[in-house]
């Protein structure tokens, strides 16, 4: 793919060729220059901004090296979920503490250093200035890639939940943020347990209050309420739990690849379909699968290191 | 021999195994504007676009470790922003059927006839024109047009063979020259 400046180089060889031995050669060589008077549009006026979104999603920076321990249960590997914080001691900006969960593992629960609780669902991180909930230091600021949930301690001091495309804010409460940027219909999902939140993106700000659920697509999208939620069966993940609702496969099958560690495929046609699945206690991952193709009428098979969905 | 390009891909796929920023940093400055383009080209909604190229690097980054530094890191590229925009297309198409309130922004029908085909005019109907072509016939023109692609390279990201490349571009040429002589005879 050479680099040239594109409206001004002549036809490339097999381009030639193929008005050389075409009929209409003549004409089709025309055409091509005109096209060549037309600039399809060579820079976006949106680049600093996402250059700015994706270095931050990317990158929480960080420089010194901590380690967490979780109290992780239910899997014997709970060792292997230990978490580790990262030192890119090649990044500037505030020294910042990273709180990794593994996948495959269940969810891990953790202290912050306010006294607040995060669950963290398998495959997620965050990440916070090592400052944090330190007096005053003003707002306590988490950023989120992945799925967790919040018990925020009262102190006065805002305390907010940053992903790649909303601020949740909050006093004091229990709720969830979901924020998976390379998902499927990619988006930030705020789910509320007790007392209020304020959600705000980049062009609108919702208040939600115990029960109610918003999700935000991409980054300038309208936020749409969701009504059909379920919040205990929504926030049962804590627990081992499964709950899809109205939720495209792609997600769902992501969901799963970080919960049990797997490689999970399915072409684009059933990725794109959606389901409504829950399941208290989720079992071993091969039945979940099974479950999750008879409710929406495909077959799988085992892979290396997981399943394929296909079409009959 | 590796070219220059080609040197600094792997330099720069090495890079990113070892999470350095700084290769991440070059990939981000060497390919947003060709692939925001290509997301242009199939989408043709430039905010879409821009979220789709955001994605398509927050994944790199996520994928980093995996990158096998043997295969082309740019084709890589093209291919998830390709892969994003044909999903977004596809989302937008079921929702334009689910809800019936997809946006038909008006195409613009200035009234040319009168004048002189001047530059700007041009410009404007040569958009209008290659819009109109069915989007794979687009795609391919537009990467070999506009990008300087090899019907070899735009047959492998767009699963086809290269004799459907070639024949993707006549007809892409063919339209241009049928939207051309309606126009002169208009």
């Amino acid at each position: 793919m050479p680099e040239k400046t594109p409206f001004t180089y002549s036809p490339p060889e097999e381009i030639d060729l193929l008005f050389q031995s075409h009929e209409d050669g003549d004409a089709l060589r025309d055409m091509w220059e005109l096209s060549g008077h037309w600039d399809p549009v060579a820079s976006d006026e949106r680049k600093s901004e996402v250059r700015r979104a994706v270095f931050q999603v990317v990158n929480p920076p960080a420089r010194r090296l901590k380690i967490v321990q979780f109290h992780a249960f239910r899997f014997s590997a709970a060792a292997a979920a230990l978490v580790v914080a990262v030192a890119l001691s090649f990044l500037l900006g505030p020294p910042t503490e990273v709180i990794r969960a593994e996948r495959g593992v269940a969810a891990t629960v953790h202290t912050l250093p306010d006294g607040s609780t995060v669950a963290l669902a398998a495959g997620s991180r965050i990440a916070y200035d090592e400052r944090f909930g330190a007096a005053g230091t003003g707002t306590r600021a988490v950023r989120l890639h992945g799925r967790a949930y919040f018990d925020v301690e009262n102190t006065g001091t805002p305390f907010e939940v940053v992903t790649f495309n909303t601020t949740t804010k909050v006093l004091g409460t229990t709720f969830s943020v979901e924020a998976w940027p390379g998902n499927v219909e990619a988006g930030s999902e705020v789910v509320v347990a007790s007392g209020r939140v304020l959600v705000q993106a980049e062009n609108s700000m919702s208040e939600l209050s115990p029960g109610q659920a918003v999700r935000i697509q991409r980054r300038d999208a309208t936020p749409v309420a969701r009504p059909d939620v379920n919040v205990e069966r929504s926030l049962s993940w804590r627990t081992g739990g499964l709950a899809y609702e109205n939720e495209p496969i792609g997600n769902v099958l992501h969901d799963l690849e970080r919960r049990y560690d797997i490689t999970l495929q399915a072409p684009a046609s059933i990725k794109l379909r959606r389901i409504s699945y829950w399941k208290q206690r989720a079992s071993d991952a091969s039945e979940v699968i099974g479950d999750v193709a008879a409710t929406v009428g495909v077959r799988y098979r085992p892979i290396k290191g997981g399943f394929e969905l296909y079409l009959p | 021999m590796r070219s220059d390009e080609e040197e600094s891909f792997l330099d720069w796929s090495h890079g990113l195994r070892r999470s350095e920023a700084n290769a991440f940093e070059a990939v981000f400055d060497a390919m947003y504007d060709p692939l925001y383009r290509y997301s242009l080209y199939i989408t043709r909604d430039r905010e879409a676009s821009s979220d789709i190229v955001q994605d398509v690097f927050v994944k790199l980054w996520q994928v980093r470790e995996t990158i096998d530094p043997e295969r082309s890191l740019k084709s890589l590229l093209y291919q998830m922003a390709r892969n994003y925009s044909l999903n977004h297309e596809r989302q937008k198409k079921r929702h334009a059927t689910d809800a019936l309130s997809e946006e038909h922004p008006a195409a613009s029908h200035d009234t040319l006839n009168d004048e002189n085909l001047d530059a700007d005019a041009l410009r404007r109907r040569l958009e209008e024109w290659i819009e109109d072509m069915p989007v794979r016939r687009r795609e391919a023109f537009m990467l070999s047009r506009y990008e300087g692609m090899s019907h070899e390279e735009i047959a492998s990201l767009m699963k086809l063979a290269p004799k459907t490349v070639n024949n993707h571009i006549v007809l892409a040429l063919q339209h241009l020259r049928q939207k051309v002589e309606a126009y002169n005879n208009a």
